[in-house]
């Protein structure tokens, strides 16, 4: 084998060890474009749905659940918060209820982080659901899937429900980007795309120690 | 020293007489060292960003016993009363004093100090110390005061150029050893990709400064015992400055930590072995050198605790904090519990709660290595002991003496962990790379040229490759948790 090419092979073997590494680590990432949900967050019997929510990491106190589509009239959401105990149990009843107000116009639901959930478990339950004089709200779906719910709208892409449970992870511990909010380190405040960039680095020098490997003696 | 001059003259002479050559080789050995500078600053961008701040074992601990110097201007100069006395984490006060005292002394004048590290870490109820399976130690949803993270970051800083410090001695001590640049590449480039050695330097610790001290210390043994090439322009100094900076470097080895200690045997055994009349300036110049780092600081510990090794405030800290002895010398199971630890500790054991990736094909290839290495080390030992190699002699003397303190000292303190072999990463490396030669060229000889060089760098691609699932493992485990499936 020509030795300038040995490099260029060992650089693509690792690139795809790279990739496949990475695509099976973004599996576990919620809110990733390639995320599988069904392995990590199974629909559990009594859930009507799920959804993920991609988490304001460095505002932990604060979820915005985007909607389909503006809502039209006024309405209420009522957002009841589960929290597993320590036995990894959803209890019957919620943590903290808080009920937010729609006004026409408005694309998304934003909700305050209870202290009471975040004081305990990073995983939650969310349900929510608008309150009898609102009208139906869609919420936009990170992914669609065979859900019972989704014969709400037949739209692609949207989930309509009145009553929608989110498994939703709490943006604390336990979340790849962005680094500065994982670490706390706030320099080097990369991107996940300086830290693909990172390992990219590191397999086109480990390519070219592979080459030095084919010349050594 | 008509004795010593004559050499020194015709190596002069000969660097003089191929300066063609010199200026050819410079210009290979800068590129292959800044590959490797490339390498590993690669390797420590991904491990910087991948580990949650203060999950390095007892990483915390260390970095407050540099922000009490740096706030009080001095060491510790008392035995606590109790654990954790006035706020400050005492954990580490066991520790010797020069890591501390250095990095104190950067902190100070930043005023990063000034915020207690712990006020805002919460202990996660699921880690592995806790019966959970979270390799992380704390919970990490509130994010760190500024002045905490900035003082961390110049600590985690510190370590990764004390790593990038340990990388070229391994690449001089080999470039010493076989005068081959390439040679030196690969076994530089091999330690960088370990993923231990990576994850290791990026945690604030004094394991990183002692373990490079203690390379350079090895290096400079190497390059006093390596023989003149002047094929390749490559001339040892022989006269008193190898020995003062041989005993500095040991020196402070060991006033950063005592497990770094049997480095200090090095020398001895090396002007032992060179068997040359002209050793008294070099081990008076080595003598100097160690009082002037390890002779201070332990000097300042007779003074003030009583004893050099202050042994008061150890015992104390020791007994307040229940440390065990976990090593029974008369337990199989002891033996059994060491291998494993080892195991992880030289490949992959991240974090405080000493977490190691449960892949099966990974532990398999850890495995793999762990023979190729031993198999290396078993040539090597096979050919120190027909005394081929006064280099390969003296660092497998030091390497076993150090494995019998090691054994002697969890066997009577406590304290347990394979990252006292860190100080040992030279004299391993020398060993393993000596006796991976021979066994390349036993090879050769037996099956032929081109499967051995398949053999070689399919062992690089299978490093970078183990790396690379360690490194995706460690950001799953450290950023995510499998119970919650």
């Amino acid at each position: 084998m020509p030795k300038n090419r040995v490099p260029l092979m060992c650089f693509l073997t690792l690139l795809i060890a790279a990739a496949f590494g990475l695509a099976q680590l973004e599996k576990q990432l919620p809110g990733m474009p390639l995320d599988t949900p069904s392995e990590r967050y199974p629909v559990l019997p009594g859930e009507s749905a799920w959804q993920q929510m991609p988490m304001p990491m460095c505002q932990p106190t604060r979820l915005t659940i985007a909607l389909a589509q503006p809502t039209l009239a006024p309405g209420t959401i009522s957002a009841s918060f589960f929290v597993r105990d320590d036995f990894d149990k959803w209890p019957d009843a919620p943590a903290a209820i808080v009920r937010t107000s729609l006004i026409p116009g408005q694309s998304e639901v934003r909700l305050p982080f209870p202290a009471q959930v975040r004081a305990e478990r990073r995983m939650v339950l969310l349900k929510l659901t608008p309150t009898p004089e609102s009208q139906a709200v869609a919420f936009r779906a990170a992914r669609d899937g065979v859900h019972e719910t989704q014969y709400v709208t037949k739209k692609p892409g949207y989930l309509g429900v009145e009553s929608l449970v989110f498994r939703a992870e709490y943006p604390g511990e336990r979340w790849l980007t962005p680094v500065s909010c994982v670490t706390g380190v706030e320099f080097p405040n990369l991107p996940p795309t300086a830290l693909i960039a990172t390992v990219v680095a590191m397999c086109a020098m480990a390519a070219w120690l592979c080459g030095i490997a084919w010349r050594a003696r | 020293m008509a004795s010593r001059a004559t050499p020194i003259s015709k190596s002069r002479t000969a660097v003089k007489a191929t300066p063609a050559a010199s200026t050819r080789r410079a210009p290979v050995t800068l590129r292959h060292l800044a590959g490797v500078v490339c390498l590993y600053l690669a390797i420590q961008a991904c491990w910087f960003l991948a580990i949650p701040a203060f999950e390095g074992p007892d990483e915390i601990q260390h970095y407050d016993h540099a922000r009490y110097v740096a706030v009080n201007g001095h060491l510790p100069d008392r035995v606590p009363a109790r654990v954790n006395e006035g706020d400050w984490f005492t954990g580490e006060w066991t520790q010797e004093s020069a890591y501390y005292w250095m990095f104190g002394w950067i902190l100070r004048p930043t005023g990063f100090q000034d915020v207690r590290p712990g006020d805002t870490l919460v202990q996660s109820r699921h880690s592995i110390w806790s019966g959970g399976n979270s390799p992380t130690v704390f919970a990490h949803g509130t994010p760190l005061p500024a002045p905490v993270v900035n003082g961390m970051l110049v600590g985690r800083v510190l370590s990764v150029l004390f790593g990038l410090g340990t990388l070229l001695a391994v690449f001089a001590a080999i470039r010493a050893c076989t005068h081959d640049d390439r040679i030196a590449t690969l076994a530089a480039g091999c330690v960088a990709l370990v993923p231990q050695f990576g994850a290791q330097h990026i945690f604030i610790t004094n394991d990183t400064p002692a373990a490079m001290w203690a390379s350079i210390a090895a290096t400079l043994v190497a390059v006093l015992l390596a023989r003149p090439a002047s094929a390749s322009g490559w001339q040892p100094v022989r006269d008193w400055r190898l020995g003062a900076a041989i005993g500095v470097a040991t020196g402070l080895a060991i006033a950063t930590k005592l497990t770094a200690g049997m480095i200090v045997v090095a020398m001895p055994l090396a002007l032992w072995a060179q068997r040359r009349d002209s050793w008294r300036p070099q081990a008076i110049a080595w003598i100097a050198g160690l009082l002037a780092t390890a002779g201070v600081a332990f000097g300042r510990n007779w003074i003030v605790f009583g004893d050099p090794l202050a042994t008061a405030l150890k015992h104390a800290v020791v007994s307040q904090f229940q440390f065990r002895i976990v090593f029974k010398p008369g337990e199989l199971a002891s033996y059994v519990d060491l291998a494993q630890m080892l195991f992880r500790g030289i490949w992959a054991s991240i974090g405080w709660a000493a977490w190691m990736p449960d892949t099966l094909w990974l532990r398999v290839l850890f495995a793999a290595l762990t023979v190729v290495l031993l198999a290396c080390f078993g040539t090597a030992a096979w050919l120190a002991l027909r005394g081929r190699s006064a280099t390969l002699t003296v660092m497998l003397t030091v390497f076993v003496l150090h494995a019998a303190a090691f054994l002697v000292s969890i066997s009577l303190v406590a304290g347990y962990s394979a990252r006292y072999f860190l100080p040992m990463i030279v004299p391993f490396i020398v060993i393993t790379l000596l006796g991976a030669r021979k066994l390349l060229a036993l090879l050769r000889e037996r099956i032929g040229a081109d499967p051995v060089r398949w053999a070689i760098t399919g062992m690089m691609l299978t490093l970078a490759i183990v790396w690379i699932g360690t490194f995706s493992a460690v950001l799953a485990a450290f950023h995510f948790e499998r119970a919650l499936r």
